[in-house]
């Protein structure tokens, strides 16, 4: 999945645990989990919004764009046509 | 009226499908002499049928002891309240074949042995195989959704 969820490097920077962080934004630590370690499929605006008003950032700082190998190949290839 | 749970009405068909599973498991490994004391016992049927209705029972018994433990594993999995699984998904897809082998046999009887009764049940039988061939594709999206739902946080 090209979208990586920055959750830890954020939650350092604030200095907060996931059991802090879980507890704040009413979500199971276990649900937090699969958030952190990207194996979520998707995130609801409302988790997204208790995230960013707890760790007081934006949804940027968060969540961040990396194309496949794949994709880039086929941007490449567009550019060529 | 409780419909799901140990205590629900699930609970109680799975129960009633294990008594069937213990007394068809009986019948079937006792066929041989049952069989044998049914016909002289009723008259209903010649001596002369014994070795065919025994292989016919033989058959259809197999699978049906398939499709009720098959089943037996999809209550237990309704009474944990978790139906969505793909362990039932392919309870359904070894339940399909099955009906329609069962299906398969009473149309030969059909040839043989025909009676009202043996129509009905080859029917029966055709139409609950791809109705659990639709269902178990019904629960195999279910699945998906679910999965899809379990990994939106």
């Amino acid at each position: 999945m090209p979208i990586i969820v920055n959750l830890d490097v954020m939650m350092a920077k604030r200095k907060i645990s996931s059991s802090e962080l879980a507890a704040r934004i009413d979500i199971t630590p276990a649900n937090l989990s699969i958030l952190k370690n990207n194996k979520a499929k998707a995130i609801r605006f409302s988790t997204l919004e208790a995230i960013c008003s707890a760790l007081d950032c934006q949804p940027g700082d968060i969540l961040e764009y990396v194309p496949d190998s794949s994709d880039i190949q086929v941007a490449s290839d567009n550019e060529e046509v | 009226m409780v419909i799901l749970g140990e205590k629900g009405l699930s609970g109680i068909l799975k129960l009633l499908l294990d008594l069937v599973f213990i007394g068809g498991m009986g019948i079937f490994l006792s066929l041989p002499w049952s069989l044998g004391w049914y016909i002289d016992t009723t008259h209903a049927l010649g001596r002369e049928n014994y070795l065919f209705l025994l292989g016919f029972l033989y058959f259809t018994g197999f699978f049906c002891l398939v499709i009720v433990n098959e089943m037996r594993k999809i209550f237990k999995t309704l009474n944990r309240l978790n139906p969505f699984m793909m362990d039932n998904v392919r309870s359904l897809k070894r339940i399909a074949p099955s009906a329609l082998l069962i299906a398969v046999a009473y149309v030969v009887k059909i040839i043989f042995y025909n009676t009202f009764l043996t129509i009905i049940i080859a029917m029966v039988f055709i139409i609950g195989g791809l109705s659990a061939l639709v269902l178990s594709e019904v629960f195999h999206q279910a699945v998906i959704v679910k999965e899809e739902n379990d990994l939106t946080i």
